[in-house]
């Protein structure tokens, strides 16, 4: 399981990537992170929720209320154009991150003879 | 016979939650979520219903800390109870004068001048014109988050800014009490120095507790809205 802290770190740009795949609502996004992580990032439910309108009020999403398939009321998010923008420069930070660590847990060269 | 009501437990939490501040619209959200995840679940009885919500409400999260973290975004309109504070301390200070008539006893233009003129001053000399005008001004956009810089600069500037207005009383009392000692032999002015050496106290310390004291308050919910804060999701 993903530490607390890095599951908060993520938050914002996982829930930018997903967004950026087109319009979803809370229940979905979590859905999406749980079977995309296979279960390894945990997030609380309702916590989600204060993320989104923290982005809102950000301006990187928006929403609209709108009317489910089964005719319920619900909170659909999309994407901002600042919002894309943010998560390009998300996107290079983690990738630059990623990069890091894979160049320094990489097995060098000649390893595998000591084996 | 007792009849099963699945969705009780929701309906408390959904007041319990609204007690403590979070929106409608948002509950409403809260409760959509709820049913998605009930709808995931094939149901028939009513006793399985609530074992399903049961578990979806312990999902959601604790209430407190979930309408802990709708504060956070959504902090409560404070205007009113702030500006009902200084109202009661300035109306407290005239019963302690007697005065409750005469709101002029309170406003005292040396005095003014003396805690304005330092506070400013000292906020230039700390940080300089241009530092002290982009922290403010960073403030006043309410109507998008604070990067955490901006965050950090303006309670830097708060909190120099508290320090100086109390040194500033202080320094009023010292220049008040030097006139009165250097006027001894003219009552007429021993009045009016005493009364910018108090005033000058008074004001620093309003300045500093209400006026500094309710922007680092503020400041401090806005910090929340800080991206990275270790309370996201979790």
């Amino acid at each position: 399981m993903i530490t607390p802290k890095l599951v908060a770190a993520s938050s914002v740009p996982l829930v930018l990537s997903i967004l950026s795949r087109g319009e979803s609502y809370g229940y979905s996004i979590l859905q999406r992170v749980r079977l995309l992580s296979g279960g390894r990032i945990e997030w609380t439910d309702g916590m989600l929720y204060p993320v989104l309108h923290r982005l809102e009020r950000a301006h990187l999403i928006e929403s609209r209320w709108g009317e489910a398939e089964n005719g319920r009321r619900r909170r659909y998010y999309r994407l901002s154009s600042a919002g894309e923008r943010a998560l390009a420069a998300e996107r290079e930070e983690w990738q630059a991150v990623d990069a890091t660590l894979r160049a320094l847990w990489a097995p060098k060269i000649g390893d595998a003879s000591h084996a | 016979m007792h009849e099963l009501d699945p969705w009780k437990a929701w309906r408390e939490r959904r007041a319990s939650l609204a007690r403590q501040g979070v929106a409608s619209e948002h509950l409403d959200e809260l409760e959509d979520h709820l049913c998605c995840e009930l709808d995931a679940h094939s149901i028939d009885e009513p006793s399985e219903l609530e074992g399903a919500l049961a578990q979806a409400l312990e999902q959601l999260g604790a209430p407190s800390a979930l309408a802990n973290e709708y504060r956070k975004v959504h902090p409560p309109m404070n205007v009113i109870p702030k500006l009902a504070g200084i109202a009661c301390s300035l109306g407290v200070v005239l019963l302690a004068l007697g005065r409750t008539a005469e709101l002029q006893v309170l406003i005292n233009a040396p005095a003014v001048l003396l805690i304005g003129g330092f506070v400013a001053g000292g906020l230039w000399a700390c940080f300089g014109l241009r530092r002290v005008v982009r922290a403010i001004a960073a403030g006043w956009r309410t109507e998008r988050t604070m990067s955490p810089d901006e965050l950090a600069e303006l309670d830097a500037v708060a909190v120099r800014g508290s320090r100086l207005a109390w040194a500033g009383g202080v320094v009023g009392v010292l220049a008040g009490l030097i006139s009165t000692a250097l006027n001894l032999s003219d009552p007429a002015e021993i009045g009016p120095a005493i009364g910018m050496s108090l005033m000058s106290l008074l004001y620093g310390a309003l300045l500093a507790e209400i006026g500094f004291g309710s922007l680092r308050s503020w400041l401090r919910n806005r910090s929340a809205l800080a991206f990275v804060s270790g309370s996201d999701v979790r």
